[in-house]
């Protein structure tokens, strides 16, 4: 056990984490050169595209260092905000962290609350100024960031270059000499924590875990702690480029375990694994069963389609556990599914999977979050909202509760003025604010999460020019004034638009969503009103006239070519439109309101 | 099959016009004729039909001398039969003199082609054309003195800011005149012409669709009652005289292009020359065509077929369109939508837009339009 070290990374997006480990793995022979494709971590070609990884995965390198030989595993975390609980997971895992930060960027939020984390689990951090090779890079700044957010020593911060290679054997030193090794006992009953699963369409779920105490053996009886299922240990093994299998894996290592599980949502991040003979008394602290943050309905472009887009789902639940759906119906769009997603991005990554590898061409309804609401009649039990259009009678309702959030901004300090006026806009409280250094602040607010939800991303991105990070976690949930808003087309509720919005801000934002659909929706042959409505009462309206003239009359030579591309692009647009009555809409209109200040 | 030469010389730039040409034409006008003649040389081999049609367009064809136009239409004579062809050159009210157009009957043209565009000298004026609207009346008068029978004019409706009464009074200056043809296009605001810049600017919009609709409908009702026939969404024709040129357009035929930008059909390929005249003068001396071509896939043959058909009062051939692709369920479904709709019909297997559906023919042909 001497011999092993167990460390993940902790970077933000785009600061060099992948690149790093591509040399680590490069300079322990764990891959060759040859078989060496950039960012070799990330498997998912919609990982690679969009440059972070979205599922952690772990990788084990040997290395020899002044003449012993070491067992280092590389546990890669998720960057993203809506993966923070397999984060902590991953983190609970290891000893030790690299923290990379970009030496041209400095320290972004995402960065923090990761280590605060890991600081948390008691993790020797290793902190790696990467980039270093490019021009923009301020070692002195963003090394005096790190010294005053860790209160380590100059030395010990470690510059570096994924690309040139510049710093990785120092790295791999750092790892040997200041990661403690892991403790744990060989001969006391098997507890080792699931920390990610994959499903593998030949073999079923593998799941990846960390083993601290006791030694786990192909054939053994096996005991998943917290759904209490047990299973036969078809294999176990260690973890290279593929999967290595191994007649046992003890305590200190890190493994894989294949044992003919076919569902993913049997296999929980947190969980632990134990002997179905002789069990452990408790499991390993920290298993929480991750719930959907955001919700929002999934359905075909094509009614027809509904039972293969069922099909598609399961598919993709089968290796993404932490997607939730349940079959629902809309009288706009007929029947779909109400999805619940752990963010945002999670919910882009969905849907972009569903088209991506399913080939479904699917229409995303607003996302909304979980309300809580309360009926005078029984005013201390909670009905779950999960779709506003589910929401009972205004009347009979006592009080809504929706959830609320810390939000963590870091931002330039010429940037705090639009950065609060965003968060404010946002019905956000500001609660705390720190100069990290001379000119980077950390602003601390809570908010609801529904005004995340609504395009809150990309108006901070804009307000701060890009530099804004950002991060959250949920506080719980506070009774607000919400009332249901309604959109009208052609004088029909389309319930697919409804959304729970502050009283506050209702008039203003039916105003424009109906502005916004009526430049998303095209002309047709008739003439359609748009309208927002409370209840009974229309507080705005819009009209898209009708298409009376869509002709041409103009010569254009012997140019056929250029004509029949413009119609077949007209024929395309209305490939991605959905009849709701009589009306055409596009899929981009079911997601007006997120797009309210294009 | 049809020969189109494109003349790539104007004095000067319309406001609205986005065909391609070079008012600095002088120094190399001589070199543009030459490369013209050895492109048709060495395209030849590529004519495997009789000649039904030879059409000078541009630019401004009025600026050609007359021998160059007479060694154009020699050479196609010396290469094949040109029997019965219809030979358009088209001219500019400017250009046409009696001289001229004693030159041009020599030459072998057959019908002319005049751009009158506007019977209103300020919009004339504002359009960036050389002449008035006299000067089109004398055109028109001379060019049928001369013995000219086919002789068509182009005029542009949907002007900004003129309404339907403005139209009306322009279109009694049609009344009269000795011409065969008419073609009435619609005012639109291309990209890379001032009259997009200025649309950009915000100093001058499209007139609003309504109006559009009501000049479109007043048109063909005005031109009718004196009897003109609307066999496609802009021409016209008396007693038959359709453009045998632009119909080979339309009905799908090939043709062979000549010049810059000059396009080319040879089922299944479409080819297009370089919009640049020095690029071309230059290829062309290295005895290489600069052309871009694309082969028509199964679908894009099918579509085209529509968008072309729709625009003709002939409609699109129901066995044709069979014989290209099997007809979906959704296409029946779409053509049975409009029919109810009375934007298009069936009469002798052919698929026919009525008046209405010609102010949707982009709709109606991009809804029918194959995958």
């Amino acid at each position: 056990m001497k011999n092993i070290r167990n460390f993940c990374i902790i970077a933000h997006i785009d600061h060099g984490k992948s690149t790093l480990a591509d040399r680590l793995l490069q300079l322990t022979g764990t891959i060759s050169d040859r078989e060496m494709q950039n960012q070799a971590l990330d498997d998912m070609d919609l990982e690679r595209e969009r440059g972070i990884t979205i599922k952690s995965h772990a990788i084990q390198m040997n290395y020899t260092y002044q003449g012993t030989p070491y067992v280092l595993n590389l546990i890669d975390t998720p960057g993203h905000v809506d993966f923070s609980y397999e984060v902590s997971r991953s983190i609970a895992a290891c000893e030790g962290a690299l923290l990379i930060i970009d030496a041209s960027q400095g320290i972004e939020a995402q960065t923090i609350s990761n280590l605060y984390l890991a600081l948390e689990h008691d993790l020797e951090i290793i902190p790696i100024l990467n980039k270093m090779d490019l021009p923009g890079a301020m070692p002195e700044e963003v090394s005096d960031q790190i010294i005053e957010l860790l209160g380590c020593k100059q030395e010990e911060i470690i510059p570096a270059s994924g690309k040139t290679g510049m710093g990785v054997d120092k790295i791999l030193q750092a790892v040997i000499e200041r990661i403690p090794y892991p403790k744990g006992e060989e001969s006391a009953p098997l507890q080792a924590m699931i920390f990610d699963s994959v499903f593998n369409s030949f073999r079923g779920i593998i799941a990846y875990y960390r083993v601290k105490n006791g030694i786990i053996r192909k054939g053994d009886k096996v005991k998943f702690f917290n759904t209490g299922r047990t299973y036969n240990a078809d294999d176990v093994g260690i973890l290279k480029m593929d999967l290595c299998p191994k007649n046992e894996v003890k305590a200190g290592d890190v493994g894989y375990i294949i044992s003919g599980i076919k569902q993913a949502n049997e296999v929980k991040v947190g969980d632990t694994i134990t002997s179905a003979i002789n069990p452990c008394t408790t499991a390993i602290k920290g298993f929480e069963d991750v719930k959907p943050m955001v919700f929002a309905g999934i359905y075909p472009v094509e009614t027809d389609e509904y039972e293969e887009l069922r099909y598609s789902m399961e598919k993709l639940q089968l290796n993404d556990s932490s997607l939730v759906f349940e079959p629902e119906s809309s009288a706009a769009l007929g029947f779909g599914f109400r999805c619940g997603f752990l963010g945002m991005l999670h919910m882009e990554i969905i849907q972009e999977r569903l088209e991506r590898e399913f080939n479904m061409t699917v229409i995303t309804t607003v996302p909304n979050v979980s309300y809580n609401c309360f009926m005078k009649k029984n005013p201390d039990k909670a009905q779950i909202v999960n779709n506003p259009s589910e929401l009972p009678d205004p009347s009979g309702i006592d009080r809504i509760e929706e959830p609320f959030i810390k939000a963590q901004v870091i931002t330039k300090s010429e940037y705090i003025g639009q950065v609060m006026n965003l968060c404010i806009e946002k019905r956000g409280e500001l609660k705390n604010q720190v100069y990290l250094t001379q000119n980077r602040v950390e602003l601390s607010f809570e908010m609801p999460l529904a005004e995340i939800v609504f395009d809150f991303y990309d108006r901070l991105k804009s307000v701060s020019r890009g530099y804004a990070s950002f991060d959250y976690h949920p506080i719980g949930y506070k009774s607000s004034d919400l009332i249901k808003l309604d959109l009208l087309l052609n004088s029909e509720q389309i319930d697919a638009l409804s959304a729970l919005v502050h009283r506050s801000n209702a008039y203003d934002l039916g105003k424009k969503i109906c502005v916004k659909l009526k430049e998303l929706i095209p002309r047709q042959q008739f003439e359609i009103p748009i309208q927002a409505a409370i209840g009974a009462k229309i507080i705005a309206r819009e009209t898209i006239k009708a298409l009376r003239k869509d002709v041409t009359a103009k010569c254009y030579g012997g140019d056929i070519t250029r004509k029949r591309k413009l119609l077949e692009k007209q024929k395309e647009g209305k490939k991605r439109m959905r009849q709701v009555g009589r009306v055409e809409v596009p899929q981009e209109a079911f997601l007006a309101v997120l797009k309210l200040n294009d | 099959m049809g020969i189109y030469f494109h003349i790539p010389f104007c004095k000067k730039k319309c406001t609205y016009c986005d065909f391609h040409f070079s008012t600095n034409y002088r120094p190399y006008y001589h070199e543009m004729i030459t490369s013209m003649t050895q492109e048709l040389e060495m395209k030849k081999d590529r004519i495997n039909s009789n000649i039904e049609s030879v059409y000078f367009g541009g630019g401004t064809p009025g600026l050609l001398k007359s021998e160059d136009i007479k060694g154009f239409i020699d050479l196609c004579r010396k290469n094949f039969p040109l029997i019965e062809a219809e030979i358009t050159l088209e001219v500019n009210p400017e250009n046409v003199t009696k001289k001229n157009l004693k030159d041009w009957k020599e030459a072998g043209i057959n019908r002319l082609s005049i751009g009158v565009q506007s019977f209103d000298n300020e919009v004339l004026k504002w359009m960036n054309r050389s002449h008035n609207s006299k000067q089109s009346m004398d055109a028109i008068y001379f060019a049928s003195e001369e013995g000219f029978e086919q002789i068509n004019i182009d005029i542009i409706f949907a002007l900004p800011q003129k309404d339907s009464f403005y139209w009306k009074k322009q279109l009694k200056h049609i009344e009269s005149l000795p011409i065969s043809h008419l073609s009435a296009y619609q005012l639109t605001f291309e990209k890379k012409t001032l009259l997009f810049h200025q649309y950009k600017e915000k100093l001058v919009y499209p007139l609003e669709d309504e109006e559009t609709r009501n000049q479109f409908l007043f048109t063909h009702e005005f031109l009718e009652n004196i009897g003109f026939e609307q066999y496609e969404i802009s021409n016209y024709a008396k007693n038959n005289s359709y453009s045998k040129h632009n119909s080979s357009y339309w009905m799908g035929k090939e043709y062979l292009g000549i010049g810059p930008s000059a396009h080319s059909f040879h089922f299944p390929y479409r080819f297009w020359n370089i919009k640049n005249n020095r690029t071309y003068i230059n290829s062309i001396k290295n005895r290489s065509i600069p052309e871009e071509a694309e082969k028509l896939s199964v679908s894009e043959t099918f579509n085209e077929n529509i968008m072309l058909g729709l625009r003709t009062k002939w409609g699109v051939d129901i066995n044709e369109l069979k014989k290209i692709k099997p007809l979906s369920f959704s296409f029946l479904e779409t053509i049975d939508c409009y029919q109810k709709q009375k934007l298009l019909k069936i009469e002798n297997e052919k698929i026919i837009l009525t008046l209405e559906g010609w102010l949707l023919t982009d709709k109606i042909s991009s809804d029918l339009f194959c995958d």
